[in-house]
């Protein structure tokens, strides 16, 4: 099930609530864990079982860790954690990147393996790396066993997070579990954030990806510089708009159960270095793996030398993270070499030129890395790649060029604008936060986003016969 | 201050319940329906659930759909979309660019198309052509192809629009012909008036006006006289006419004018199907349906085969191949022929060459298609046709002749079906 569906907005949520709010205090977490089931089986009859594997396995490793400890026997907590951390691992290599490793071994004469073509489970990726960092938590100290299983269900499957994130450890809600109050005021700001994300999804990304998806279909002939640029630019807003979207929608829809969840992107595309940026896109994604990989492996306590290796490991895990293929190792590994270089010397550099620079420079980088990561959707990548950078066949601009920059004008102008902090800053000016007239502003504006995000949905199986045709 | 936030909070949320759950409710409750007038489609009904349907996921594909066909107010919300994306000035919306005084124009992509597809009708038709060329003669054979809106009006599409369709088919047609004279593109002459009503604003078909050039066209093409275009009485039947361009993209914009050009020759004997159904006009007004059936005005709904009975008395008859583009372009040849052989491929359940043999008296014929429906046409294998089949007076008694046989079978079956 998707959040930006007539399912889920006018069945699935008002169903949800109701049962939630009728329920007494201690029955809530298990409609949580009950409904969050159902929203999952939903797109994944099947695969439902897995997620639910998951949660057993780390919730037994979760309890196996804290009575190892009590005992005082480390090896044992730390066997419990190993555990955990290969079968999760194990499902998601098996799932998601099997038949990656097996044309990687294609490669070795003599050794040919089918590829096994199983289906990616909807959010392995997000949940497998959520139900880890509970055991690992736990392991450290940092939270304490959950030994309620509705509860630890609750927090596995939280139909708010579960499918694309932000990655939420355990140990930011652990209390929230137990003991969270709902609220008049969160209960509001949730509608208000989930609507925003909402509009960011369906009126912005959806419509940024229609121009996206014609441009990547061009071939190499039609591929003008103008038109190459035009649609790295548009994928990178399409997905920030389509991602944050999502996080919104996640943090609103946590806000109205009573959970307060990390923010997730806060405005990536004004860094001014891609170091600020990697701290700014996908911050849940990012904390994991300084965490979890990055801290352990010693980060930059060891030396150049392994420093540089260690950057290398975790964006090179980054990178592969996003997907089954080369192209998001390329991407990984493009990112792990500019931040070396900006932490060896062009940082400084950075900090040192005037602002708009060093968001040009930025934002170059962040574009062409976009492109990188969206070959696998492109028609022709290589010829892409060579038109971006004025070696392409198709010459500057064309007509066809005009024609959709023109036609997506104003939506482009609209993202662009809704990608800074500059309605944001404009509207705390003129309408301070916490007072009538700024929430009255934020409500009537986010209903007509609401309405509007509905009639899209709507539009969206629009599909007239037209006999004549035929 | 703060108490007066909170209630401004807690009248948000119990409007937000209101609305959403509101909504939900009445979407639950209100009567289903089973048809869409304006999407011209079925609409999808509550799907059954099953074990299987569940575990392979249908079900929940098909009840998604269900809500979505079902949505409380559906039609008001395509119409929000339309208005929105006008708001947000795009120049297109679902494949129709918004054109300037209010032209709803199709766009076409070359995805739409099908090379290998085109190549067989290129053939089809040229085989067809040459064919009748040998029965009738050059000068008695005529073909015309009728462009999309979008190529003709090009001054009235959005800035830097285009598109790339059509130029080369109809050339591979004339490469393959005996007398490439006699295949006429009628974009160059209907480009002359681009800038009056030769096409409607919200159909893809050609105006009567426009139907008035291409005849203009083709009385030159065979060396004949035009009447002035003002020497028709002119007679708007429906002012109120929304076409297949408008339901594809509810833009809200001019109504079409749909218009019948009286003539001296208008009184007609037409038979629909053999007996199907029968008129002493071309025009039938109340075929007509409001909304986008209006053009149906023009003998009605899309029939395989017509006869047409004149008072013209030029002792010439003619075959008309056409699609639904001649239908409004047919009444300006009422004085021409005394009889007129309207067959659609798309309808028709006999092949062009049992057509010809039925009626023998034929002395021209006529090819009419839309460019851009001919690219797409899957139904001209009727017009395999090969001379020697209108000497074949004696199919069934003729014992086996190589390759005939298949040829002979069908004509004895459609003798059988043409027997009342």
């Amino acid at each position: 099930m998707v959040f930006s569906s007539l399912l889920f907005l006018f069945r699935f949520l008002p169903v949800v609530l109701l049962l939630y709010y009728l329920a007494p205090r201690r029955l809530r977490n298990f409609i949580l864990f009950a409904a969050s089931l159902f929203f999952y089986a939903w797109g994944e009859p099947v695969y439902v079982l897995l997620i639910l594997f998951s949660t057993m396995v780390d919730y037994t490793a979760g309890r196996a860790v804290a009575h190892f400890k009590e005992a005082g026997r480390e090896k044992g907590a730390k066997l419990a954690v190993l555990c955990s951390a290969v079968i999760n691992l194990g499902a998601l290599g098996v799932f998601k990147y099997a038949d990656f490793f097996l044309s990687v071994i294609d490669h070795v004469p003599a050794v040919h393996i089918a590829p096994i073509h199983l289906t990616l489970p909807i959010g392995i990726s997000f949940y497998t790396f959520q139900t880890m960092s509970y055991t690992i938590d736990v392991y450290r100290g940092d939270a304490r066993v959950q030994k309620n299983f509705i509860t630890f269900g609750a927090y596995v499957a939280l139909f708010p997070q579960l499918i694309a994130g932000p990655i939420v450890r355990y140990k930011t809600v652990a209390e929230q579990l137990d003991s969270r109050k709902e609220s008049v005021e969160l209960f509001t700001q949730g509608i208000l954030r989930f609507m925003a994300g909402l509009g960011k999804k369906v009126l912005l990304a959806n419509q940024l990806g229609e121009l996206q998806k014609t441009i990547f279909a061009m071939q190499a002939d039609s591929l003008t510089m103008m038109a190459a640029w035009l649609g790295a630019i548009t994928f990178s807003l399409q997905l920030y708009f389509d991602f944050s979207g999502y996080s919104d929608m996640a943090i609103g829809l946590g806000k109205m159960f009573g959970f307060e969840f990390l923010e997730n992107f806060h405005y990536p595309y004004e860094s001014k270095s891609i170091t600020e940026f990697w701290r700014r896109w996908h911050i849940s994604l990012g904390t994991w793996f300084r965490e979890y990989v990055y801290i352990p492996l010693g980060g930059n306590r060891k030396g150049t030398g392994r420093w540089i290796l260690n950057i290398a490991v975790v964006w090179g895990l980054t990178g592969i993270w996003h997907g089954a293929a080369w192209c998001f190792v390329i991407w990984g590994i493009y990112y792990g070499v500019l931040l070396a270089i900006e932490k060896l010397f062009l940082g400084n550099l950075l900090t040192r030129l005037p602002g708009i620079l060093a968001r040009i420079y930025t934002l170059f980088i962040v574009v062409t890395g976009w492109a990188i990561f969206s070959w696998l959707d492109m028609a022709d990548s290589i010829g892409f790649m060579k038109a971006m950078f004025g070696l392409g066949k198709a010459g500057i601009a064309d007509r066809e060029s005009m024609y959709l920059f023109l036609n997506y004008g104003v939506i482009l102008g609209a993202s662009v604008l809704g990608a800074t902090s500059l309605v944001s800053s404009l509207a705390n000016r003129c309408l301070p936060e916490n007072t009538v007239r700024r929430e009255i502003a934020s409500m009537v504006f986010m209903v007509a986003v609401f309405v509007t995000s509905v009639a899209c949905l709507v539009n969206l199986s629009y599909n007239p016969f037209l006999y004549f045709r035929f | 201050m703060d108490t007066y936030l909170k209630k401004v909070r807690v009248l948000f949320i119990i409007f937000f319940v209101l609305l959403v759950g509101g909504f939900s409710i009445w979407s639950f409750l209100s009567p289903k329906k089973a048809y869409s007038d304006m999407e011209n489609r079925k609409l999808e009904t509550l799907p059954k659930v099953t074990g299987k349907s569940i575990v392979s996921g249908s079900f929940q594909k098909k009840y998604e759909a269900y809500l979505s066909d079902q949505i409380f107010l559906r039609e008001n919300w395509v119409r929000f979309y339309a208005q929105m994306q006008c708001f947000l000035q795009k120049k297109e919306i679902n494949g129709v660019y918004l054109g300037k005084e209010g032209y709803l124009i199709e766009k076409y992509e070359e995805s739409d198309f099908d090379k290998g597809l085109e190549k067989a009708n290129t053939g089809l038709l040229a085989d067809f052509l040459n064919a009748s060329f040998q029965v009738l003669g050059e000068d008695h054979v005529s073909c015309l192809f009728v462009p999309s809106k979008v190529e003709v009006l090009k001054e009235k599409l959005p800035a830097y629009a285009g598109t790339d369709s059509g130029e080369g088919i109809i050339e591979q047609v004339k490469k393959k012909v005996l007398h490439e004279n006699r295949v006429v593109d009628l974009k160059a002459a209907l480009s002359e008036h681009e800038k009056e009503y030769i096409y409607y604003r919200t159909d893809h078909h050609w105006t009567t006006l426009g139907a008035y050039y291409g005849f203009q066209a083709y009385q030159k093409l065979n060396g004949e006289r035009t009447p002035e275009v003002h020497s028709y009485q002119r007679e708007t039947a429906f002012d109120d006419f929304f076409g297949t361009t408008y339901n594809k993209a509810h833009v809200r914009t001019k109504a079409d004018e749909v218009d019948i050009f009286h003539t001296d020759s208008e009184a007609v004997r037409i038979d629909g199907n053999d007996g199907e159904f029968s008129s002493e006009s071309f025009y039938f007004k109340n075929a007509a349906k409001k909304g986008f059936d209006r053009y149906a005005l023009f003998f009605s709904k899309n029939t395989g085969k017509i006869i047409v009975d004149t008072e013209a008395h030029t002792g010439k008859t003619l075959l008309v191949v056409k699609d639904s583009f001649a239908n409004c372009f047919v009444p300006f040849l009422s004085a021409s022929y005394d009889r007129i052989i309207m067959v659609d491929c798309r309808y028709t359940k006999t092949r062009i060459g049992s057509i010809w043999k039925e009626y023998p008296e034929i002395t021209d014929v006529l090819v009419l298609f839309n460019d851009t429906k001919f690219r797409q046409d899957t139904h001209l294998s009727v017009l395999k046709f090969r001379p020697e089949e209108l000497e074949q007076e004696k199919t069934e008694e003729k014992p086996e002749e190589s390759e005939d046989d298949d040829d002979s079978e069908e004509d004895f079956l459609d003798d059988l079906i043409s027997l009342d």
